[in-house]
C-alpha cells in the first residue's frame, strides 16, 4: 500500500478542505480517468482497492496513473484508553481529496472497457465520482 | 492554418459579480490584449464558444474577432475552465500582426498502428500538443507523426520530427513524443509481491529524528 518513505513530522492535525482541486484537476496522462466530485480523505487502502479493481477489470494492457498520494497521517487512540495522555499512534495514511481532483487515469485501451473498470474502481471510494475525458 | 470568425461585444463592467452574472446568462467574459494596443474587454457568448473555441484546432487557429464591427486578427491564449464542470470562465485573446511570427501550441497527431503494438506493447502518447513558432499564415493545423514502424522500446523525439516550412519547434528536442512500451505484468504477480510488503507495513522514517539522532 501507498505511503511516504520519509516524513518531517509523524504527525498532523486534522485541517480543513474548503474549496475545489485547483490543481490536478484535469485529464493529463490517460485517455479517461475518474474524478471526484465530493471531499473527503482517501485513504491507501482504498487506493489500493481501486487500483486492484481496474487491473483485474483491465486484464491485459493499457496504462494506469494514480495521480494522488496519501501524505497525510492519521492518528487513532487505542480503545478503551482514557482521554489525555497525549495525541494517538499514526495508524494510518490519507490524501486530502476536493472536488474536481482526478484519482486514475487510463490509457491505451478502448473506452468501453476503460468506462468499466473506472465504473468497478468508483464502487471502492468514499464519496461521488464521474468518468470524464480530455477537455481538448 | 484555419481562420475562425467569432462575434465578440465590448465589455464595461468589472468584477466577479457582474462576470458571474454574465456566465449566467450565456456570456463568457473575454480580454483582448497586444503589443503597441490598449487592452479592452470583451464578452463571447457561450454559443460562438462550444461552436468554435472549445475545438482542439482553434488553438492553431487565427480568430477573426469581431468587436462590434471592428475586425481583430487574434490567437487563443488561454481558456480558463471551472475546476470540475469544465464550464468555460474566462477567455485570453492575443492580437498578433501576420508580418510577425507568433508562438502558438499544435496538436500532435500519431499516423499508423505501430509494429510495437500488433507484438503485445502498448503505444505511450507523452507530447500531444508541442509549441511552435511561425509566421500566422504558416501556423500548420497539427503536426504528423509516423509511429508505424515504432517497435516495443523505442521512442520518437522532438528532434527526430521534420517540422513544416516556416515552422520551428520550440519545445526540447529530446522531449519524447510517443513510444512502445512492452505490456506491463500480470496482475497475480504484483498482488504477491503487495501481500509481502502488507506484512511488513512500517512506519516511515522520520527526518528530524534522524538528524538529532547523528548529532548525538
Amino acid at each position: 500500500m501507498l505511503m511516504p518513505r520519509k516524513v518531517k513530522y509523524r504527525k498532523q492535525q486534522r485541517g480543513r478542505m474548503k474549496g475545489n482541486a485547483t490543481r490536478g484537476n484535469t485529464v493529463a496522462f490517460g485517455d479517461f480517468a475518474l474524478q471526484a466530485l465530493n471531499r473527503g480523505w482517501l485513504t491507501s487502502r482504498q487506493i489500493e482497492a481501486g487500483r486492484i479493481a481496474i487491473t483485474r477489470a483491465v486484464k491485459k494492457g493499457g496504462k494506469l496513473w494514480i495521480r494522488v498520494f496519501p501524505w497525510k497521517p492519521v492518528t487513532k487512540k487505542p480503545v478503551e484508553t482514557r482521554m489525555g495522555k497525549g495525541k494517538g499512534n499514526p495508524e494510518f495514511w490519507v490524501d486530502v481529496i476536493k472536488p474536481g481532483k482526478i484519482i486514475y487515469e487510463l490509457g491505451g485501451i478502448p473506452e468501453d472497457l476503460a468506462r468499466n473498470a473506472l465504473e468497478l474502481a468508483s464502487r471502492k471510494l468514499p464519496f461521488k465520482t464521474r468518468i470524464v475525458t480530455r477537455i481538448l | 492554418m484555419k481562420k475562425l470568425e467569432v462575434l465578440a461585444t465590448r465589455r464595461e463592467d468589472r468584477g466577479k459579480e457582474k462576470a458571474k452574472k454574465a456566465r449566467k446568462s450565456g456570456m463568457i467574459p473575454a480580454v483582448l490584449y497586444g503589443k503597441d494596443m490598449k487592452n479592452f474587454l470583451l464578452y463571447v457568448s457561450s454559443k460562438e464558444f462550444t461552436g468554435k473555441l472549445h475545438k482542439r484546432e482553434a488553438k492553431s487557429s487565427i480568430i477573426s474577432l469581431n468587436v462590434d464591427g471592428e475586425k481583430y486578427n487574434a490567437i487563443l491564449k488561454e481558456i480558463q475552465y471551472h475546476p470540475f464542470t469544465y464550464a468555460p470562465l474566462h477567455i485570453d485573446f492575443h492580437l498578433i500582426r501576420m508580418g510577425q511570427p507568433v508562438e502558438v501550441t499544435v496538436s500532435v497527431n500519431l499516423i499508423g498502428e505501430p509494429v510495437g503494438v500488433k507484438r503485445g506493447g502498448i503505444l505511450e502518447f507523452e507530447t500531444r500538443e508541442l509549441d511552435v513558432k511561425a509566421l500566422p499564415a504558416k501556423i500548420p493545423e497539427s503536426i504528423d507523426v509516423d509511429v508505424s514502424e515504432l517497435e516495443i522500446g523505442y521512442f520518437v523525439k522532438v528532434k527526430d520530427i521534420t517540422p513544416p516550412k516556416g515552422v520551428e519547434i520550440l519545445e526540447a528536442p529530446e522531449t519524447v513524443i510517443a513510444l512502445v512500451a512492452g505490456a506491463e505484468k500480470e496482475e497475480v504477480a504484483a498482488t504477491e509481491e503487495e501481500e509481502e510488503k502488507e506484512g511488513e507495513e512500517k512506519e516511515p522514517e522520520v527526518i528530524s529524528r534522524k538528524k538529532e539522532g547523528e548529532k548525538e
